[in-house]
């Protein structure tokens, strides 16, 4: 296959593309934009809430993220944490954190 | 709105953040040209114009993110190329386009820009027509990309280097791409002519 015809060919779309014609836009389009735009600020969901919606998602990702490991933790360390609490809570305290000793 | 014309990006995105939604109209009377120049160099004519709207509506969402180091026009068009790269990964199926699939007019094109061995041959209107669905059909099976990056160093002549920065991708990433893509691209034309000429 001839280079040459080729290249003729690239540098014809080449030229083509960066010739397209300019396409505009109708004061139809433009106000299209700005009623979506107008809806996001009265939802708010406006720039000026992005930083803190980002921040929430942000601080609510790592918060589940340290339940998760802390849940990791727990059971790996074989901890009964669901009777721990209940003791903690309806009986005492102190024999419940210190097994053992009540029986002295 | 006469005096807010002769205001800088800055100073209306200063006003828009501030709660005068209004003003964003400037920047959309200011950019909404170059935005479909950018955007229409990269997914076909149909798709422009709701494309751009999208890109607008992003612009406005993310004007906090907006720090000025880069005039808002460049950011913009990150912005933009962004969206077009986004279309094709959602439109990116067939791969292969049976030569079949060309009209005659196609074929027609292609052997008078081989017999005038001109590169304008394709300056007439109904010729740049056909051009872009020539291009668009070369384009076929090439990945998101290597598409993006094809049209932006090779068809609109950015840098490897711009080109990286509107893609957000590394240089390296962008420059390998650009000689394969390109490769791709004149295999295409190859096997368009060898159809032409099997006729």
């Amino acid at each position: 296959m001839n280079e040459d015809r080729i290249d003729t060919i690239e540098k014809a779309l080449v030229k083509a593309h960066r010739e397209r014609p300019e396409a505009g836009a109708d004061p139809a389009w433009k106000a299209g934009v700005l009623e979506r735009v107008y809806r996001l600020e009265s939802a708010g969901t406006g720039s000026k809430d992005d930083r803190a919606v980002r921040f929430v998602l942000r601080f609510a990702a790592f918060a589940c993220a340290f339940a998760f490991a802390l849940s990791l933790y727990a059971f790996g360390s074989g901890l009964r944490a669901e009777q721990l609490a209940m003791k903690l809570l309806l009986s005492d305290p102190m024999a419940a954190i210190t097994p053992g000793v009540g029986e002295l | 709105m006469g005096e807010l014309k002769d205001l800088a990006d800055s100073e209306v995105i200063s006003r828009v953040i501030e709660g005068r939604t209004d003003d964003f109209g400037v920047l959309l009377d200011r950019y909404h040209a170059y935005v479909f120049k950018v955007v229409s160099g990269h997914v076909p004519y149909d798709a422009v114009p709701d494309l751009a709207h999208d890109v607008f509506v992003e612009a406005y969402r993310s004007l906090t993110d907006f720090d000025g180091r880069m005039p808002f026009k460049n950011w913009l068009a990150g912005i933009a190329v962004h969206h077009c790269y986004d279309y094709w990964r959602i439109h990116y199926r067939n791969r292969e386009i049976p030569m079949s699939a060309f009209t005659e007019d196609h074929r027609e094109s292609l052997d008078a820009v081989v017999a005038s061995e001109a590169d304008s041959a394709f300056s007439r209107q109904e010729a740049q027509k056909e051009a872009r669905e020539i291009l668009q059909a070369a384009l076929v099976g090439l990945s998101p990309e290597d598409r993006m990056v094809l049209v932006l160093v090779h068809f609109e002549g950015h840098s490897v280097k711009e080109a990286a920065g509107l893609l957000g991708w590394s240089s390296v990433n962008v420059k390998v791409r650009a000689h394969r893509s390109r490769a791709k691209l004149r295999k295409r034309i190859a096997d368009m002519l060898k159809g032409s000429e099997s006729r």
